[in-house]
Order: structure tokens, then sequence, then C-alpha cells
């Protein structure tokens, strides 16, 4: 039953894409009932399948699907691991997934490549599942690639723009960096345990902990060596300081497919897997450190940058960085289930953010730049509503989803006595509420600079709006709704390695839901951000102008902002030029002068000049065939001859 | 009771005499074809001769195959000729050159 | 000397000298006409090699048909008999050195291997009696039917290959071309006219 479920979930979205691929007629509408009914389909039962672990979390489920190949030693098969972690994941996935192909059906209907983006779309959902149902590491990494794969032809979508090819490959290129580390832990996995399967990786710990792996006659433990390089997948995929800078970049696909990628699910694809992971991660030591280091600074540095921008989906993307940090903060911790429950809130409210940016951008006739905008709240009311919901969850204003997740994992550190990483998160909830409003008070607000006319009609079509207000629900109270259920109650026991701390943390610390919710108004962080909506209110809605105030103090922190601390300059400029001249020796001197013209149209060329005198033997007079034919039978008499 | 060896001999000068035949005549290609059927015939010989020597009628079997083979063979090969004659008027092998490297 | 040893030795020397004259021969015609003579001989001692019916069907397909045909093709091209005869002795040469070179390589080998093996040879098998048609043609119609079927696809492969070969195209030839036939529409058949008197 459970086989056929998961089979279904997994493969209705491969279908859905295979069909629109080969479907003949041209019309929209066939291509949106079939694409929104083969999600729709994984979404449902995603759906009833999450609320049947919601009761009962303990089953996990691993089989095998089909063999794929084996060898003498060796088996590679096709397997599915369903447990409650990988539930909640495809949960996440399929339900965003779902809301975000209906909202794409109104967004993309004057489009050309209508059928050609379900079925990327579809594809992709299709990864992303296989990513989360793979039960050992050789289909995590096919999965890892089709959705690289997917998300490189998402983001060219529009391939006639320059900057949207430029901007798809520079993610493509950027998450290879992180494949060949996720491909190098993996052959050291297969290397040190001979198997790929995930459970054989868990069994075979404690002996792995014993081994080290030699490398040019340095000494490196076997366990963390594997968790960084796996790690260096996972924050190329999940954008993490030094590999983020391919996600504002992407921001050039069309906006439902930023929803999609950049906040539910693409993204959290490198969360998912060290989650998964999470038995290797908690014997590896000082890679945790790292983690953590790298997630604070990621959530701390990235909000900074959002500040500086003016184009409200990068604003977005660099919140989705930010938030992603947190996550990666959690996961450093070891509080893994902590991460997972930031991630689902997260992938609600962000999806539910770019779909309003979507939303607003549409309206103001694909303009981006917020300076340019205001005084659309009386314009787009259920636009306005649904980011208010966002916007607020995103903060982290008590009773809203993201509090509860963002809050939490605030408070591990604060619990820790961690007081630095601590404290730079809490400086991180002050960035993030400054942004945020700062979208909020110049879009919805001021002057309508635009013109946009106030209709009598509705702002959109229902298939634009009914996805808001979908995701607006879960958005706000999908945090309090699973609380206690998903985090307390032994709901992540069986899946991650976090049972013992997270129920230590809750017993000391949170009590109930309840309890956190009243505690949340005296913390530190409640505090700081009510001074964020002051503050932003007095700068983006009084318009102050902060630089009277410190005469030029801060252009220079603008400037570095601006520049996105130099890797915008590193990565569009100086890496390209060094690769481009790099690439050229190579091409000239082993391409061109060893490959072309010494082997293969040497051998050509040695080829014809023997030939030309070879060719001289062949007089084409029939008594010299003869001949030949007559010196070969006397050598042939010879040779037997019994003399 | 003649010999084998007679036999064997006769062949091989039957043999001998046709291949010389095919380097004499380099002006006319029938003869040369009539040379190749000679060669058949000094090779019908061995069959049957070796045929007897085995004890064995396969060689005669094979005899028989060969006959029709180079039946069919000699009408192609004059058919050949003929579309050759029309084409250049001429059976002279010096001619038919074009097969030179 | 018996009788079979004289026979032998008189068509031997009438089979060598013969195919000699084929081959040295001026005259197409003539060498054609040795070529049957040649034959004729060899079918004889054929006969003494027990191999009867091949013998017979020697004479009748060899010199009933195929060099009929041989001598079909002969008279059928005319040719310049003074230029063919051109340029024969320059040849001379090589031809009797290729000729005694492979003769003499031949019989000594042939002296080497077979001359002490007299007394084996058969010229009666007998499989189902002693006649050598009724053996050959049990032998041809069990064992070998298979071959013997090809044997009948050769001929007409022949068959057709030398009509294809010789036949000339001629333009006003009637013939069916299947493309066209498979390729035609309706509008190039039927014509629709309207009649204007019968509104």
């Amino acid at each position: 039953m459970m086989y056929f479920l998961i089979t279904i979930i997994i493969f209705s979205p491969l279908l859905g894409s295979l069909i629109l691929l080969f479907k003949n007629d041209k019309s929209n509408l066939s291509t949106a009932i079939i694409g929104n009914i083969s999600i729709g389909i994984s979404m449902i039962l995603s759906l009833f399948l999450l609320i049947s672990y919601l009761f009962d979390p303990t089953p996990i489920e691993n089989f095998t699907l089909f063999k794929w190949f084996s060898s003498n030693k060796f088996t590679f098969e096709f397997g599915l691991l369903v447990d409650s972690l990988s539930v909640v994941m495809s949960f996440i996935v399929t339900f965003v997934s779902f809301f975000i192909h209906i909202y794409s059906i109104g967004y993309m209907e004057k489009d050309l490549g209508f059928n050609r983006f379900f079925i990327y779309t579809n594809f992709f959902t299709f990864s992303m599942l296989l990513i989360v149902f793979s039960n050992n590491f050789l289909q995590l990494f096919v999965g890892w690639e089709l959705v690289g794969l997917s998300s490189y032809l998402l983001i060219g979508f529009w391939h006639e723009k320059i900057s949207a090819v430029n901007a798809n490959l520079k993610a493509f290129i950027v998450n290879r960096i992180g494949d060949i580390g996720l491909l190098l832990g993996v052959i050291l996995i297969f290397v040190s345990t001979k198997s790929l399967d995930y459970n054989n990786l868990f069994l075979s710990l404690s002996a792995l902990s014993e081994k080290n792996i030699t490398i040019l006659n340095y000494s490196f433990e076997a366990i963390p060596l594997i968790a960084l390089l796996l790690f260096i997948g996972a924050s190329a995929k999940s954008a993490q300081i030094p590999l983020h800078f391919w996600l504002p970049d992407s921001m050039e696909g069309p906006t439902p497919i930023s929803a999609l990628i950049h906040a539910a699910t693409m993204v959290t694809a490198g969360i998912f897997m060290i989650v998964r992971l999470s038995p290797l991660y908690n014997e590896s030591g000082y890679v945790l450190d790292l983690i953590l280091i790298i997630g604070t600074s990621t959530a701390f540095l990235m909000g900074l940058v959002a500040l500086v921008q003016n184009d409200i989906k990068r604003i977005i993307a660099y919140s989705t960085i930010s938030q992603l940090g947190y996550m990666t903060a959690a996961l450093g911790a070891s509080y893994y289930s902590f991460a997972i429950y930031h991630l689902l809130t997260h992938a609600f409210f962000k999806a539910l953010l770019f779909l309003c940016a979507g939303s607003i951008i549409l309206k103001c006739h694909h303009e981006q730049d917020i300076t340019k905008m205001g005084g659309l709240r009386k314009i787009m009311p259920y636009t306005f509503f649904a980011y208010l919901i966002a916007g607020i969850s995103l903060m982290g204003v008590p009773f809203t989803s993201g509090f509860y997740s963002k809050d939490l994992i605030i408070d591990i550190f604060k619990n820790n006595g961690n007081s630095f990483i601590y404290y730079f998160l809490i400086a991180g909830v002050f960035i993030t509420t400054l942004y945020t409003s700062k979208i909020f008070f110049k879009v919805f607000f001021g002057d309508n600079k635009l013109k946009i006319e106030d209709s009598t009609e509705l702002e959109h079509k229902d298939v634009i709006l009914m996805p808001l207000i979908a995701l607006a629900i879960p958005s706000m109270f999908i945090g309090l709704a699973l609380f206690d259920s998903m985090l307390f109650n032994n709901y992540f026991a069986g899946s991650t390695s976090d049972f013992n701390i997270t129920s230590n943390f809750y017993n000391n610390y949170i009590i109930s839901a309840f309890s956190f919710t009243v505690h949340a108004f005296t913390s530190l962080s409640f505090f700081v951000l009510v001074i964020g909506v002051i503050t932003s209110y007095l700068i983006y809605y009084k318009e102050i102008d902060l630089s009277k105030i410190f005469e030029g103090k801060l252009s220079l922190i603008k400037k570095i902002l601006e520049s996105e601390y130099g890797f915008i300059n590193l990565s569009n400029n100086y890496i390209p030029l060094y690769f481009k001249k790099i690439a050229n020796i190579l091409w000239i001197k082993s391409d061109v002068n060893i490959i072309d013209n010494l082997i293969v149209n040497g051998i050509a060329n040695q080829i014809k000049k023997i030939s030309t005198r070879i060719r001289l033997i062949q007089t084409g007079y029939i008594y010299h065939y003869a001949f030949t034919m007559i010196i070969g039978l006397m050598l042939f008499l010879l040779v037997f001859f019994n003399f | 009771m003649i010999p084998m060896s007679y036999y064997l001999f006769l062949s091989s000068i039957l043999f001998s005499i046709s291949l010389a035949g095919i380097f004499l005549n380099r002006k006319n290609i029938l003869i040369m074809l009539m040379s190749l059927e000679l060669m058949f015939l000094s090779i019908n010989f061995n069959f049957i001769i070796f045929g007897n020597y085995l004890g064995d009628l396969t060689g005669q079997i094979f005899v028989f195959f060969i006959l029709t083979v180079i039946a069919a063979e000699s009408a192609i090969g004059l058919a050949i000729i003929v579309v050759l004659y029309r084409n250049r008027h001429s059976i002279n092998v010096d001619d038919i050159g074009n097969l030179k490297g | 000397m018996n009788a079979e040893l004289i026979i032998f030795y008189l068509f031997s020397i009438f089979l060598i000298i013969s195919s000699m004259r084929v081959v040295i021969s001026n005259n197409p015609v003539k060498s054609a006409i040795y070529l049957v003579f040649s034959f004729f001989c060899s079918a004889v001692l054929w006969l003494l090699l027990g191999a009867e019916f091949l013998s017979v069907i020697l004479i009748l397909v060899y010199v009933g048909a195929v060099m009929v045909l041989f001598l079909f093709v002969v008279m059928m091209l005319d040719i310049n008999l003074s230029e063919i005869t051109s340029g024969f002795v320059k040849y001379l040469n090589e031809g009797i050195f290729v000729f005694i070179i492979m003769s003499a390589l031949l019989i000594l080998f042939f002296q080497n291997q077979f001359a002490d093996t007299n007394k084996n040879i058969i010229t009666e098998i007998i499989i189902i009696s002693d006649s050598n048609t009724k053996n050959l043609g049990y032998i041809l119609y069990t064992e070998y039917i298979l071959a013997f079927e090809i044997a009948a696809v050769i001929l007409l492969l022949g068959i057709i290959s030398a009509i294809t070969l010789t036949h000339k195209k001629k333009s006003d030839n009637k013939f069916q071309d299947p493309d066209m036939q498979v390729n035609v529409k309706k509008e190039d058949r039927i014509f629709i006219v309207k009649d204007e008197d019968s509104k």
C-alpha cells in the first residue's frame, strides 16, 4: 500500500511532464490541467501521508523499487525510504509546488513557452521528490543533478534575455562546484563502507570513526572529511557563503520559479540532506562548528545586503539566503529537527512573499524597483494582506509560523549560552524586520508613483489570488498547529538523531507552545523586533534621510554592501577572466595542437600519405592481379611442399 | 588400372595451360573467359579424382554444383562482355584499366 | 599396356593439345571449337574415372549450351581479328614461363604426395546400386537437397542478371511506376466540372 502510494507521489509529476512533452495541441488549457493534476495527485497523497504520520510517526519503510545494476560485489538499487522526515519534505515540496503551479497558470498565460514551463516545473518537482525519498547516495546524487538541471532550465526560461542566460550559467556552474564536493563525499563513503545505502552508512559509523583517509601524505579522519565534502555540496545548493552568489542572480527567471526553486524546494535540498545524514554529522566534530559559523555569518551578512537592494525580488532572494543561514545555524548546533521545522514554515511564507512579489510585478507592468512603486494598498487589497501575513511571519511576530520556528533556533543559542552566535542572530532579526518593512512601506504606502488605475474589478484573476490565500493560511497558522505535535511528540525520533537534545530542550526551556509564546514577549528578540519596526517606520515611511544624520559615514558601508562584500566583482569579473585565460591556454595548447593537429588530423594525414603511395600497386590490369595470385599460389605450394 | 597420379598430372598441366592463357591473351577477354572454363575443368578433375580416392560420392556432388555455378557465371560474364562491348566498342583487356590506382 | 591406359594416354594428349590451342588460337571461334573438343576429351576421361553421369552432363550442358552461348557472343561482337592477334607473341615468354613453373610445381607436389597411393583409387562407389546416376541422385535428393535448391536459385539469379545487364531500355516501353501509383492524389484523377446548363 505504502509502496504504491509513494511510487505514485514520485512518478506522477514525471508522468505529467512526459505527457506535456509529447502533447500535440497547443492549447494552454490542457497544459494547465495536466500539469496541475499531476502535481495535485502527489499533493493530496502527501497530505494524506503527513496526517497519518502525525498520528503515528514510527513506521519507517525502506524498500527497493528495482535493481539498477549489480556487479560481482556491489548492487545499486533504486529504493524508497519513507519516514517522518521524508513525509514532511514531500508535503512541503508538493504543497508549495501545487499552489505555485496554479499561480503560474495566471502568471504565465501570455507567455509563448507556457507548455515548456509546465514541463520543466513538473520535472523539477519529480527530481526533488527523488531526492526526498531516496534511500541511497547514488539516487540522491541523480536527483541532485536533475534538480540542478531543471533549475538551470527554469532560471534561463526566458532564454532570449542575455542576463537570464548568464544567470542560469552562473547557477549551474556554482552548483557544479558543490556537486564535486558531494560526488567526492559519496565516493569516499563508497570506498570506505563498500555500500551506498544510508542505513549501511549509519550502521558502520562506529567502524568508520576509527578510519583515517590519507591524501598526499596528510591523514584525515574519515567522518569529518566526508561530512565536510557533503556540506560543500549542500552549501552550494542551499546558497551559503561563499557559494551563495548564484541565488540573487537567478531571480532572472519567472517569479513563480523564484518561489518554487529559490524559496521552497531546491535550496532546501542541502538542508534536507544534512538532516537526513544527521547521525553522520553528529560524529563529525569540527565540521559542525564550521557549519554553525557559516550559517550564522550567512544569516547576518546576507541580511545586511538585502537592505541596500531596491529590486523587490532581489530583496526577497537575499532574505531567503539569510533564512537559510538560520537553518544552517540550527544544523550546526545539531538541532536538526528545528532546521526542518524552520524549513517548513519558511517554505510557506517565502513562497507567499514571492507570489506577492509576482502579483505586484504583474500589476506594475514588470517594474521591479520598489523605489518607483507606492500606494498599492488600496489597489491590491488581497496582495496587501497576503504580504502582511508573510511579512510578519518572516519577521517572527509572535503567533505567526515564522516566530515558532525562528525564535526556536535563536533560543537554542540562548539556552546553550553561546552568546556570540545569539547576538548575531538577534541582529539578524533586526535586519529582517528592516528589509521586510522596507518593501511593505515602499510598495503599499506612499504615493502611487506608477499611476496604476484603481479598476473596479478584482486586482487579478482568481488563479493568481487563490494560491495567495491558500498559502497565507499555513504561513499564519502552521507554526503553532504543528509546534507540539511535530517537534516534541517524538515525531522526528525515527529519522533524525537529535531526539535527546530536543526533548531535553523542551522539558527545560519550552514546556509548551503557550508558555513559549508568552515567554517570547519578554525576550530580547521581540524587543529588537519592535525597535526594528519603529526604525523602519521612521526611515521608510516618514523617509528620514539617514545620510544626513550620519554625514556620509554610512556611504562606505553602503558601498561594501552593494558590492556584496566583493562577491559580485569576484564572481562576475575576476573568476571568469582568469578562467577564460586558463581555458584559452588549454584550448590552444592541448586541444588544437595535440588533439586536433597531432592525433585527429595527424593520423588522417599520415594515412593519406601512405595510401597515396600504396594505391599505385593497383594497376587495373587483370593479368597483374592474376600474376599476384600465381605468386601466392606458388608460395603456398612451396610451403606445403614436403621436400 | 590407371595410377591416380597420372590424373593429377593431367589436371595440373591443364591448370597451368589455362593460367598461361590468362597471361597470353591480353587482347581478347573472351579467350580469358574460356581459360577460366578450362581452369574449372581441371579443378573438377581433381574433385572427381579425390572423391574416388576417398571412396566418397561427395566429390562428384561438388562437381555437379560447380557446373551449376559455372553455367551461371559464364552467362553473367558473357552478358557483362556484351554490355562492355556495347559501351566501349572493344573487348581489349588493355583498354579496361579503370581500376588503376 | 591395357586398353584403358591406351585410351587414357590418347585422350589426355588430345586434351592437352586442344586446350593449348584454345589458349593460343588467334580466332575466338576456333578457340571455342577447341574448347568444345577439350570438354569432350575430359568427358571421356571422366568415364574412365567412373563418373558417367557427370561426363554426360558435361557434354550435354557444356557442349550443348554454354559453348553455344560462347559462340553466339563471339559472333555477336564485331571484333577486328587482326587487331586482336597482334601483340600476341610479345607475351609468349611470360606465358611459357608461367606454364613451366606452375606445372612443374604442381606435378612435383602431386608426385611427392600421391605417387605411392595408386592402389587406393576406387572407380566404383556403391551406395544403393551399382549405377552411378542412381547413387548420385540418391545423395543429391537426400543429403544435399538444400544445396540443390540453392543451386536452382543461383541459376535463376544468373538468368535474371544476364537479362537485366543486356536489356536495353526503350523509352516507348509501357511499364508501371509504383512510386507514382502510390503518390497519386484524388485531384490528379478526378476533376469536378460544374454543369452550367443544369441549373
